[in-house]
C-alpha cells in the first residue's frame, strides 16, 4: 500500500499521520483539518518533509477543477477582489450521502442545542468553521493578500447548523454565510467583487459526484463562463495524488502551503468563536 | 380616475424618464408645466424642492434615487404633505420592483428564521446609499426592525447587521461594492423553506427572480414585465387622482434614517 486516506476525527489525525510517514507510505491524504494544535501539524509537516512522504490536505475545493480554472482564467481580478462572499445553503449532509454511498447506521440527530448559552455558540461556530468553511478557507487565502492579519468583526453560529462570519484583511473585506436547513435549495458559491465585476465559483455540494464547479464572470459589458469539469475535487484530489508520486507533478498545495492554511484556519476558528460568544448586539 | 394627472419634471436629470414613463402612460398621465405632479431628481436636497412644489400647488411628488437627508427635513416634508394633502413616493432602488408587491406575503409569512440575508452589490457613487436603499427595501418588504449595527463601511463595502422587531430574525445587511450595476439578493431563509428574491437593474422593465423553496421543491413567482418608473407614476396618479394622502414611504425612510442616525459599530 502506497497511500493512506486518514479520514478519522481531527485529534486522531497527527498520531495517525505520524505513523503512516514512518511506516514508509508515499503519499497520504488528511481530511482537514490537518490537525488540531499548530505543534501537531508542524510535526507532520516535519516528517513529511524529512521522510519526502507526499501530503494532501482532504480540502477538496483547493482541488477542484472548476476552482483550478478560475485561478488559470481569472486569477488577477479574483486577487484584486475588495469583497469576497461565500454563500452556502445545503441540505443535512445525509441527503448527499446516500447517494453517495451506503450508510450502515448513523446515530440519532444530534440535541438542540441551547444558543442562549455563549460557550454553545463559540463551539458550534468553530464546528462550523472547522467542518465546512474549511472547504473554501484555503481559497480565500490564496486571494486575500494579507491574510495573517484576519480580523473577524463579528460572528453568529446560526441554528441548527450554520454562521455569518463578517472579516477583514487589510482592506479586503471577506463573509462567509452558510445554513442547513429542510429544504431543497442547493447552493454553494465564493464570489470576488472588484472593480470590473464578479466573478462567482459554482461548487457542486459535498459527497455526490456532480462534476466540478462551473465560474462565471460578469462585468458592466457582458459576461463569460467556464462549464463545469466532470471530475469533482475529490476525484481531482486522488489523479493529483496519483500524478505527484507517479509523474512527479508540482503539488497544488506544498507542505507550507498546508500549514499556511491551517493557521488560516485556525485563525478564523478561534476569531469567530470569540465573537460568537458575544451577543450578537 | 378617468382623468390624467399632469406631470412635470423638476429638474432636467428626470425629465427623459419622465418623459418616457408619460408616453407610455398616456391615458394616466399627461405632461403640463402647471403639473399636479412632480417628478424631483434625489440626488440633492431633494426635502427642500419637494416642499417647494407643494408650496407651488403640487398635489403629488415623485423623488427618484433619494439619498438618506437628516430626519428632520424628512419630519417637515412628512407634516407639510400631511396638511396639505399631498402624497409623497420615493422611487428607490430595489424596493419598488413591481414583482415585488406581487409576491404577497412570502416575504412576511414565515416559518423560523435563521437568516435574513440581503446582499447588495454594484457600483455606486455615495457610501450611503447602498444601506439606505437596503433599508428601505427591507422595511417595506419585510418589516420595522431594530439594533442596526455596522461592523465596517468604506468605498468597497459595508457589513452592517440588525434584527427584525417582530421576531427579532438576524438581519444581514451587506454591500460588496464591484463594477457592476446594483443589484440585490434578498434570501429569507428558515428552516424548513427559503425565499430568494433577486432584483437587478429595475429601470428596464424586467421582471426579478423571486424562488420559493420548500421539502417537496422549488416554486418560481410569476414574472413581471414592468419597470418600477412606470410602477410608482401608476401609483401616484391613483393616490392624486382619488385626493388619497399617502406618505408611506416618506416613513419608511424616515425609519431608515433614524435607524442609521442610532447605528452602533466603529463605521458610523
Amino acid at each position: 500500500m502506497d497511500v493512506v486516506a486518514i479520514s478519522s476525527p481531527s485529534q486522531f489525525h497527527a498520531e495517525q499521520a505520524l505513523a503512516a510517514i514512518a511506516a514508509g507510505k508515499r503519499g497520504i491524504l488528511i481530511e482537514k483539518p490537518l490537525a488540531v494544535t499548530r505543534e501537531e501539524a508542524d510535526a507532520i509537516a516535519d516528517a513529511a518533509r524529512e521522510a519526502g512522504t507526499a501530503i494532501i490536505v482532504g480540502a477538496m475545493h483547493v482541488f477542484d477543477p472548476g476552482w483550478r480554472a478560475a485561478l488559470e482564467h481569472h486569477a488577477e481580478k479574483m486577487r484584486g477582489a475588495s469583497f469576497i462572499r461565500q454563500t452556502v445553503a445545503l441540505p443535512p449532509n445525509p441527503v448527499f450521502e446516500d447517494r453517495a454511498t451506503e450508510i450502515a447506521s448513523r446515530g440519532g440527530p444530534p440535541p438542540p442545542r441551547d444558543y442562549s448559552q455563549p460557550d454553545v455558540r463559540a463551539a458550534a461556530i468553530r464546528g462550523g468553521i472547522l467542518g465546512l468553511a474549511i472547504h473554501d478557507l484555503p481559497l480565500v487565502r490564496q486571494l486575500v493578500a494579507d491574510w495573517a492579519e484576519i480580523e473577524v468583526l463579528s460572528a453568529r453560529a446560526l441554528a441548527p447548523f450554520g454562521y455569518v462570519l463578517n472579516m477583514r484583511a487589510g482592506s479586503q473585506l471577506i463573509q462567509m454565510v452558510a445554513s442547513f436547513h429542510r429544504h431543497c435549495a442547493v447552493a454553494w458559491s465564493l464570489e470576488c467583487h472588484e472593480q470590473d465585476g464578479v466573478t462567482t465559483v459554482n461548487f457542486t455540494p459535498s459527497y455526490v459526484h456532480a462534476g466540478s464547479a462551473d465560474v462565471a464572470w460578469a462585468g458592466p459589458d457582458g459576461s463569460t463562463t467556464i462549464r463545469s469539469r466532470r471530475s469533482n475535487g475529490y476525484e481531482a484530489e486522488w489523479e493529483h495524488i496519483y500524478a505527484m508520486l507517479v509523474n512527479n507533478a508540482v503539488p497544488i498545495q506544498s507542505i507550507d502551503d498546508a500549514l499556511d492554511d491551517f493557521s488560516f484556519a485556525m485563525q478564523v476558528a478561534d476569531g469567530a468563536a470569540r465573537e460568537a460568544a458575544k451577543d450578537w448586539f | 380616475m378617468s382623468d390624467a394627472t399632469s406631470v412635470r419634471a423638476g429638474s432636467a436629470h428626470v425629465a427623459p424618464m419622465l418623459a418616457a414613463v408619460a408616453a407610455s402612460l398616456p391615458i394616466s398621465l399627461r405632461t403640463a408645466s402647471d403639473a399636479a405632479a412632480v417628478a424631483i431628481d434625489g440626488g440633492g436636497d431633494w426635502v427642500a424642492e419637494a416642499l417647494a412644489a407643494i408650496s407651488e400647488g403640487a398635489r403629488g411628488v415623485a423623488v427618484h434615487h433619494p439619498c438618506a437627508l437628516p430626519g428632520d427635513a424628512m419630519e417637515q416634508l412628512r407634516d407639510t404633505a400631511h396638511a396639505r394633502g399631498v402624497s409623497v413616493m420615493l422611487r428607490a432602488s430595489w424596493e419598488q420592483h413591481p414583482s415585488l408587491f406581487s409576491l404577497g406575503d412570502a416575504l412576511t409569512a414565515r416559518d423560523e428564521v435563521n437568516l435574513i440575508d440581503c446582499l447588495a452589490s454594484g457600483n455606486r457613487a455615495q457610501p450611503w446609499s447602498p444601506l439606505f436603499d437596503q433599508l428601505l427595501f427591507v422595511l417595506r418588504h419585510i418589516g420595522p426592525i431594530a439594533h442596526l449595527t455596522c461592523d465596517y463601511m468604506a468605498a468597497n463595502g459595508h457589513i452592517a447587521r440588525a434584527e427584525t422587531v417582530a421576531d427579532r430574525a438576524p438581519i444581514a445587511l451587506t454591500w460588496a461594492a464591484d463594477g457592476g450595476l446594483p443589484k440585490l439578493d434578498l434570501r429569507v431563509v428558515s428552516r424548513a423553506s427559503m425565499v430568494q428574491v433577486l432584483v437587478e437593474e429595475d429601470e428596464r422593465w424586467l421582471p426579478l427572480r423571486a424562488v420559493r423553496f420548500d421539502e417537496r421543491g422549488e416554486h418560481g413567482f410569476a414574472p413581471e414585465w414592468e419597470s418600477a418608473d412606470r410602477a410608482i407614476w401608476r401609483r401616484l396618479h391613483k393616490a392624486v387622482a382619488s385626493g388619497e394622502t399617502n406618505l408611506d414611504d416618506l416613513e419608511h425612510a424616515l425609519h431608515a434614517r433614524r435607524a442609521i442616525d442610532a447605528m452602533r459599530g466603529p463605521a458610523r
